[in-house]
């Protein structure tokens, strides 16, 4: 069966599921829930292009997302499944601080009312996904983009952190480039948040916000990242140092997620 | 004798045209409307081709865009159409710096290749200002750097037209002559360029496939190209000129343009669009395919060949704060910059040119 035949016959079967879940929301009680995915620099609402300070110089961030896969409340061990994949692009909404603030809306669906006390999503592409091509979706769907996907790994590149940096420190021109490609299989993480307490009530909207503190990308507790000998990487399987560079900050990602309540 | 006979026939013939009801010579009713679907092979390891719902291909519309698209009718003094700017020869592009309209005078910006143009969703032109084909394809018709017409004047002159009428009614089902509209001009010319495919059989698309080898000098570019190895120099190129068609359709500034600040583009691209000064200096990235064919190079043509282009990019570019972080100094030799030529040669696939539904009905 090719890849489009396989694909059309996913979407299906997903469309055969999703409705017989709905069916079982109809006999519950069910509630809307929206979750924001928001990106912040110290604190404040990140704008791409606008200037920070990282280690007492200048940078700005041109490219900032991510695939985020998967994502399930818990109660226990009960699940509810809330979306399989989705590219999270501040880029194109964190274009001023207002817009920066509300973040990139995920979900606004019913689910089940009730308490929970996870909530866990992966950040990149899961394997059964990133087996596939952007040639094999439609150019709407979030894995349809020949930018997110890089021929020479095979893989959909998970992350992207673009942005260029005032190396020299004379506060004029960011003359050197930072890029963070990160990709394939091994790159995948998974952010879990447990202890949390999120009720969903009946006929009202459940709000989740899940913060990205960019900073913590670049810092853990190892240090800060130099940016003027790290500060690139594609993630290039046959380079030893890209790797390890890429591996730290595909865990530093991980790190750099809270969910707020 | 003879001549009775024809006088007969004759009165005849105009008698049972009296007999029907007075027909309105604009009708079109009597044609037969039939449009068969047009199929189309497309590379295996292409896109999918998205057709709007409302304008599906058909043999007929195929058959009306290229005449359209290949007929001077199209320009106020009959000497241009789009052909003019979009070579069949040159990958539907021209071989100017600055495209010229029928008046003589340069445009601002330089010809597009239209090779796989259907597969362009992120906007049209060089600054995406257009959003599909159907609506890209009315504005080459009224541009005073362009064709220079009016609708009002296209449209008369094809419902003057003997064969024209007959052509819409056969692609569209319109019933009446009046029913010839700027947007069906412009579906029936979407049609015909969705199916500019190229590619799919040139050296690269073939070594892919296994079925053959790229010479020492074409892995080397295509090493560097898509960064493969720690050992060569990484060139970045497939960061945006990436995927089966060798372009990710992003806007972004390369670093042609030496500018002091982001007010003084002198072409503002995509920023023109958006309104967004971050935008300014940002054009759309394009196809890489066939592109040692079609010199001169960039918006506005500034480089004459394609190791202009290369040194270009070795040299990072101009800076300005939107510079993209991907365009920096890539320290690549002189071999390394042949070698990276030789691999975008292997992307050269004029077999379209052969392609009888593609080629010029007038000639
Ligand atoms: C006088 C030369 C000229 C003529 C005639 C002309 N074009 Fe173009 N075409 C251009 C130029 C120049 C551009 C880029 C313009 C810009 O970016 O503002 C372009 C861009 C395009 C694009 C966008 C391609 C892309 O990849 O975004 C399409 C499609 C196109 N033309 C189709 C047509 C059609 C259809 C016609 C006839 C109705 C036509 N052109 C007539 C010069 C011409
Ligand atoms: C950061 C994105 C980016 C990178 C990296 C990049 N390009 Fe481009 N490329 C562009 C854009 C944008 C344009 C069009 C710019 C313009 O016309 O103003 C372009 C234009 C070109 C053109 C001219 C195309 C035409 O139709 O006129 C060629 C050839 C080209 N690039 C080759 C390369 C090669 C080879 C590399 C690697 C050495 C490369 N590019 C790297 C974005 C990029």
């Amino acid at each position: 069966m090719s890849n489009k035949l396989k694909f059309f016959f996913f979407s299906f079967a997903l469309f055969f599921s999703m409705s017989s879940c709905d069916e079982d929301f109809v006999k519950g009680d069910s509630s809307q829930i929206e979750i924001y995915f928001k990106a912040t620099y110290n604190g404040a609402p990140l704008v791409m292009n606008d200037r920070y300070f990282y280690d007492g110089k200048e940078l700005i961030f041109t490219k900032l997302q991510f695939y985020m896969s998967n994502l399930i409340l818990k109660n226990g061990d009960k699940e509810v499944d809330l979306d399989e994949i989705e590219l999270i692009d501040f880029t194109s909404t964190n274009t001023s601080p207002a817009n920066a603030s509300i973040g990139f809306r995920v979900v606004s669906g019913a689910i089940p009312v009730g308490s929970y006390d996870g909530l866990s999503f992966g950040i990149g592409v899961p394997s059964d996904y990133n087996s596939e091509k952007p040639t094999e979706f439609s150019s709407t769907h979030p894995l349809g983009q020949s930018s997110e996907y890089w021929d020479a790994w095979n893989s959909y590149i998970f992350s992207k952190i673009e942005g260029k940096y005032d190396e020299d420190g004379d506060g004029q021109d960011l003359e050197t480039s930072i890029f963070y490609h990160i990709g394939m299989n091994e790159m995948f993480r998974t952010k879990t948040e447990i202890d949390l307490n999120i009720d969903v009530i009946k006929e009202e909207v459940t709000v989740i916000h899940v913060e990205l503190e960019v900073v913590d990308i670049f810092n853990d507790n190892s240090g800060m990242i130099d940016l003027s000998t790290n500060g690139t990487t594609h993630t290039n399987p046959n380079s030893a140092e890209e790797m390890a560079l890429s591996n730290k900050v595909a865990d530093n990602w991980v790190n750099a997620f809270d969910v707020l309540q | 004798m003879k001549t009775r006979t024809i006088f007969f026939l004759l009165i005849l013939f105009f008698s049972a045209c009296k007999k029907d009801p007075p027909t309105d010579p604009n009708d079109l009713t009597n044609i037969e409307y039939n449009p068969s679907s047009y199929s189309l092979s497309i590379p295996e390891s292409f896109p999918i081709l998205e057709i709007p719902e409302d304008n599906p291909l058909t043999y007929q519309g195929v058959q009306l865009g290229r005449r359209l698209f290949y007929d001077p009718i199209m320009s106020a003094d009959s000497t241009m159409s789009c052909f003019s700017c979009h070579d069949i020869n040159y990958g539907f592009n021209e071989p100017l710096s600055l495209s010229k309209g029928i008046d003589g005078i340069e445009g601002p910006r330089s010809s597009m290749s239209l090779l796989n143009v259907g597969f362009f969703y992120n906007g049209l032109f060089w600054d995406g200002r257009s959003h599909s084909l159907e609506q890209q394809a009315l504005e080459p018709i009224t541009n005073p750097l362009e064709l220079h017409d009016t609708w009002e004047n296209v449209i008369v002159k094809l419902k003057r037209h003997e064969n024209y009428p007959t052509r819409f009614r056969e692609a569209f089902g319109i019933e009446h002559k009046n029913e010839i509209t700027k947007e069906l001009v412009a579906k029936a010319l979407a049609q015909f360029q969705r199916i500019i495919i190229a590619g799919g059989n040139s050296k690269y698309d073939r070594v892919l496939r296994g079925e053959e080898f790229f010479t020492d000098s074409e892995f080397n570019g295509y090493d560097m190209f898509f960064d493969l190895s720690p050992d060569m120099p990484d060139a970045e190129c497939a960061h945006c000129h990436g995927g089966p068609l060798f372009t990710t359709n992003e806007y972004v500034n390369n670093g042609i343009s030496n500018v002091n600040s982001l007010e003084d583009f002198i072409d503002k691209g995509r920023g023109e669009v958006t309104g967004v000064l971050f935008d300014n200096g940002k054009f759309k990235i394009p196809t890489l395919r066939n592109i040692t064919l079609t010199p001169p190079y960039m918006h506005d043509g500034r480089f004459a060949t394609i190791e202009e282009v290369i040194h270009h990019y070795n040299s990072g570019g101009h800076y300005a704060d939107n510079l993209d972080p991907l365009i920096l100094p890539l320290n690549l030799s002189e071999q390394n910059i042949q070698d990276i030529i030789a691999f975008l040669r292997t992307l050269e696939d004029t077999e379209y040119t052969t392609n009888p539904d593609l080629q010029n009905p007038f000639e």
